[in-house]
């Protein structure tokens, strides 16, 4: 079963008189372990289709579906449960919570709905730390981070509630080169090693080869 | 709320310009409503600390005691009613007394008693120059064993013992044999003499099982309308200026409240505005509106729990410094009322985040 599906997806928006497209007739399917490069300019509908494929905008048109669940006529509440349990956001901007730790950080995800006890989900978080090379540093808050370990504790966050999907945002830019590739790889490592799909949206084309495949969108529209 | 109660207590410091802002109502509202209490109990303890449940007046005295009038021959009348156990003369002279040692005299309700109030012993016996005052007085140098001038002719009194809270009219109790009565009275207001087994008032113990609305009705239909029989706190509210007291502070109290619900409300929008972009990243990692929006109502809740507590902490060391002559009395059941009060208001001040954290866009945590 595909990760995700998105059948002729189209995105709107209305200014004065104007019908602006964001994105336009795309069609995608990314493999249940698949990991999926997305780049273009700015503005050519990127982040419109991330978050499309979050549950974060509902389509103007077409279907979304994603680990199985059509989530394209999901109203406001079914889309926060949706993006509770079956996907995972590391944003451009990191976001971490700044008054909880990284474990806290992780675990915060659980407390929102998931399924596991709190004391499942604080074991489930410190394994995921460790993994991630964080298992020192899981009682910090987010100012004793550095810009990596931040990005790591994102990732982590994302994965905590084993979403079928993650999207993630940028996460290069604003890291060093040698910063840049320990997280792409990590990633890769990371969504690999636990059959989870992803879609990186990047400027950044020399991180495109930790990617199974790369998409070029332009113009809302996308490109094989 | 988890996450709000966390935040409250990892950066309180984000909070403590609304903590300190309650602290500070916290301590007027317990002022204003110690003061609204301390002036109701000064005022009212004569008849609070009677026995009786019901208070009889002549019915010309429009419920004053003071102007009120009652004769041995009317009080013949009530005692014969039934349901009336018995019945004890009561009144009040408004005088001066002067205390050894002191330059400015002290103020005394001295008060005439037959039927003994709270804090006497049931058998009283006490000589025509002999009182007990109340623990009020103390703070005016009035000691157990000494004696006070009462009244113009200074007469001498020797206080025996205490009783609590049986001041009158913002006065301090001071009860005597009615004969030391009517003579302070007749030296205070010469207009206002009482031959002997008149007094102001009957004080009247009802008989196991009566009905005070009911034995009240008797006692003014067997003195054909001579009396207005009041139940206790009847003639407590019908004292001069109690109501008026009680409207006025309650009203200062409410918009106090209001104000403390107007200062969250200003302080939580602020708040709210600065983390709307984290409320739209936890909603995008999966947080409800609902479970937000609890989280800022919980801080309000708790910020308002705390800064009362600090207050009346405040409050009640500043008692320790107010002047004998600013009657506050802080009362648990006043304390909890205004704790209340503040939660709720807080509470609803905090709520009217609510549509901004509505409308807090998820979509906007990307890009």
């Amino acid at each position: 079963m595909p990760a995700l599906q998105l059948t002729d997806v189209r995105k709107t928006y209305t200014s004065g008189d104007e019908e602006i497209v964001a994105l336009d007739h795309a069609t995608l399917e990314v493999g249940d372990d698949e990991i999926v490069a997305l780049v273009g300019p700015s503005g050519s509908g990127k982040t419109t289709l991330l978050s499309i494929s979050g549950g974060l905008l509902t389509p103007s048109e077409g279907k979304v579906v994603v680990g199985g669940k059509d989530i394209s006529d999901y109203s406001a509440k079914e889309l926060t449960a949706f993006r509770r349990g079956s996907v995972g956001f590391v944003f451009q901007a990191v976001n971490l919570v700044p008054f909880l730790t990284a474990r806290e950080n992780l675990s915060v995800v659980n407390d929102f709905g998931g399924e596991r006890s709190r004391k499942e989900a604080k074991e489930r978080a410190d394994k995921l730390l460790e993994e991630l090379g964080l298992g020192k540093r899981a009682d910090n808050l987010p100012n004793q981070l550095s810009g990596g370990e931040r990005q790591r504790v994102a990732i982590g966050r994302a994965l905590m509630n084993e979403p079928a999907l993650v999207l993630i945002d940028e996460p290069t830019s604003a890291l060093d080169t040698k910063m840049g590739e320990q997280v792409m790889e990590l990633i890769a490592s990371e969504v690999k090693s636990r059959s989870t799909a992803a879609v990186i949206v990047t400027h950044d084309t020399r991180m495109t080869h930790y990617a199974d495949r790369t998409v070029s969108i332009t113009d809302g529209r996308l490109e094989a | 709320m988890k996450l709000g109660l966390l935040e409250l207590r990892r950066k309180p410091g984000r909070f403590s310009i609304a903590g300190a802002s309650l602290v500070l109502l916290t301590v007027l509202l317990l002022f204003l409503g110690g003061l609204l209490d301390g002036l109701y109990l000064g005022s009212t303890g004569l008849l609070r600390s009677q026995p009786g449940d019901l208070v009889v007046y002549s019915s010309d005295a429009r419920d004053s005691l003071i102007r009120s009038r009652i004769d041995p021959e009317v009080r013949t009348l009530v005692d014969g009613v039934d349901g009336v156990a018995r019945t004890g003369g009561l009144g009040v002279a408004l005088v001066g007394g002067e205390v050894e040692g002191k330059d400015d005299l002290v103020n005394l309700s001295v008060s005439a008693f037959e039927l003994p109030v709270d804090g006497m012993p049931a058998e009283v016996a006490l000589g025509p120059d002999e009182a007990y005052a109340d623990r009020s007085l103390e703070a005016y140098g009035v000691r157990v064993g000494e004696t006070v001038g009462v009244g113009p002719e200074r007469t001498p009194i020797t206080v025996i013992g205490w009783v609590d809270d049986t001041d009158y009219l913002q006065q301090g109790g001071f009860f005597v044999v009615p004969d030391t009565w009517r003579a302070v009275l007749a030296a205070a207001r010469p207009d206002a003499n009482l031959p002997p087994g008149t007094f102001q008032a009957l004080v009247v113990e009802l008989a196991e099982g009566a009905d005070p609305g009911a034995v009240a009705a008797a006692i003014d239909a067997a003195t054909d309308g001579a009396t207005s029989t009041l139940t206790r706190s009847e003639a407590v509210q019908a004292l001069p200026g109690i109501k008026e007291q009680d409207s006025t502070f309650s009203a200062i109290i409410y918009v106090t409240l209001f104000v403390a619900g107007l200062v969250m409300a200003l302080f939580f929008a602020l708040l709210t505005l600065e983390r709307i972009g984290l409320y739209s990243v936890m909603k995008a990692i999966g947080a409800s509106t609902r479970q937000i929006f609890g989280g800022v109502v919980a801080q309000a809740v708790v910020v308002a729990l705390v800064s009362f507590a600090i207050g009346a902490v405040a409050m009640w060391l500043l008692t320790f410094v107010l002047p004998a002559s600013i009657p506050v009395a802080v009362l648990p059941a006043r304390g909890v009322q205004i704790a209340i009060g503040l939660v709720v208001m807080s509470a609803l001040g905090a709520a009217i985040s609510l549509r901004r954290v509505v409308r807090a866009d998820p979509a906007s945590a990307i890009g």
